[in-house]
């Protein structure tokens, strides 16, 4: 499993110069205007690697390779998912430095409203890696393509046309105190991953590749 | 006698397409070669022997276990007909991530291949050549002390000088007594110089497993002008396999042990591939065998 994580690395740390320039123009661009979405971008684009990362395999016809090795088809589905859960700790941790740093210079930042995006933002990546992954071992990266645009542009497109006309959240949800958010957050998050987990490795293990 | 590999009833069905009932055994320290046209079933068997494709029916053994897991497999080594290492790697990166999934890789034996083979070390696998990329594949399946190498199409993109090294060192592989390998390949000539056996497909069935030896000692190549063979009768007709008939002649291949037809026909040792094609020819008609 480790070697299937460090392939993973190898393949994105060979572009590892344009993702620097990359998330450093969007941080000096963010620190002239909102944090928030800079902090978005680093840890949709970090959370997703793992779908990128899966789509690659695909091209390369690479799990054919790697069942013939000494890997459970278990295995395989493991380390995809904990490249997910690495290259998202690693954007929290990135970015909380960065949120911390931030609010030393630049005044009027909330650095817990930083956190909170930071937290946010990586669950929704999260989340929609739960939905895209069994998808992309079902159908393959081709086929999958349209329907992962989908996933990320439905949630999207709902609270637009919920805002257009006007829906509001319930009450009750609008107070909730943060600690119970945060406890619905992990559940749906640790609930979601086992479902997703578990429907992706059931899939994998009886497909023909 | 100890087998390497033995496969029982192996059965797996497409629309289109089934492998129907496969049996043959690769005794260890030998080198079973499987040849078939293309679409017979060679890598759906290979495919189905390593769990790559789910199979419908049948039993295969490695090592004497019908287990074919992760403990197994570090004893295969396995090359595909295309490389399935991606674009973006460097082969020093490939040999990090083989040393984390092989027990024992031996990165030392890998870069001498590389450098046998002429690959340079820190260049991205998507400025290789086929051939390039095929002995990448070639020196990660030799890196990690396997047992027992299954090959489909290893020589396939490759020059005739580089085909005639690596069989040299498929040649030193074999010089292990437990070591054994399945090579598929269309290229008879590379059969008839490494192969102990010969498994022969068409169209989803095994028409053959042999001695390699004793296919070429049994079945003889019978040519003679049309009046002898006109002068057959149904019962040695029936008995020949493949046969080809033109203006000026007939060949055909026959069973010497089923004895050899009256007349002046000539009856002579063939080449691998001769017999083969003889074999796949009486196949596609049907011929009795």
């Amino acid at each position: 499993m480790k070697g299937l994580i460090l392939k993973d690395i190898y393949i994105f740390g060979s572009n590892i110069k344009l993702y620097i320039i990359y998330f450093a123009f969007f941080g000096v661009f963010s620190f002239f205007s909102d944090a928030s979405f800079f902090y978005g971008i680093v840890m949709m684009m970090l959370t997703l690697l793992s779908i990128t990362a899966a789509s690659y395999d695909d091209m390369a016809h690479w799990p054919r390779f790697a069942v013939s090795m000494p890997l459970s088809r278990g295995q395989i589905v493991t380390a995809r998912y904990l490249f997910m859960f690495i290259m998202t700790g690693s954007a929290a941790v990135l970015l909380s430095i960065f949120n911390v740093v931030f609010s030393f210079f630049k005044t009027g930042i909330s650095l817990i409203e930083g956190f909170a995006v930071i937290g946010a933002t990586g669950s929704v990546g999260l989340l929609a890696g739960f939905v895209i992954l069994p998808i992309l071992y079902k159908m393959g990266a081709e086929r999958a393509r349209i329907l992962m645009i989908l996933v990320m542009m439905v949630p999207y497109a709902a609270l637009m046309l919920a805002n257009a006309l006007g829906v509001k959240l319930p009450a009750w949800l609008m107070h909730m105190p943060p600690a119970v958010y945060v406890a619905l957050v992990l559940a749906l998050l640790v609930g979601g991953g086992l479902i997703s987990f578990g429907v992706s490795r059931n899939i994998f293990e009886k497909k023909d590749l | 006698m100890e087998y390497a590999l033995e496969v029982q009833g192996l059965e797996k069905h497409y629309s289109g397409f089934s492998l129907q009932k496969v049996d043959l055994a690769l005794p260890a320290g030998c080198v079973l070669g499987l040849v078939g046209k293309n679409g017979a079933g060679k890598s759906t068997l290979l495919n189905l022997i390593l769990d790559v494709v789910k199979k419908d029916a049948g039993t295969v053994r490695l090592f004497g276990s019908e287990v074919c897991g992760p403990l197994q497999k570090q004893d295969i080594g396995v090359v595909f007909d295309e490389s399935y290492f991606h674009d973006f790697l460097q082969p020093r990166q490939i040999s990090h991530i083989m040393q984390n999934i092989y027990q024992n890789w031996d990165q030392d034996q890998f870069f001498h291949y590389l450098q046998q083979f002429a690959l340079p070390l820190d260049k991205k696998v998507k400025a290789f050549s086929r051939g390039m990329k095929m002995k990448l594949s070639i020196a990660a399946a030799l890196s990690h002390r396997a047992r027992l190498l299954l090959l489909d199409e290893p020589t396939g993109g490759l020059d005739p000088v580089v085909r005639d090294e690596i069989l040299d060192i498929f040649a030193d592989f074999m010089l292990e007594e437990d070591h054994s390998i399945l090579i598929s390949s269309h290229i008879t000539s590379d059969l008839e110089r490494i192969a102990d056996y010969i498994a022969l497909i068409d169209d989803g069935r095994l028409l053959l497993c042999q001695e390699k030896d004793q296919l070429l000692e049994r079945y003889m190549l019978l040519k003679g002008s049309p009046e002898q063979l006109a002068a057959m009768d149904s019962t040695q007709r029936s008995a020949l396999i493949g046969l080809q008939q033109g203006t000026f002649g007939f060949e055909a291949v026959c069973d010497i042990q089923n004895g050899l037809p009256a007349g002046d026909v000539v009856c002579e040792p063939g080449r691998l591939e001769e017999v083969l094609l003889h074999f796949i020819r009486g196949s596609e008609r049907g011929d009795r065998q």
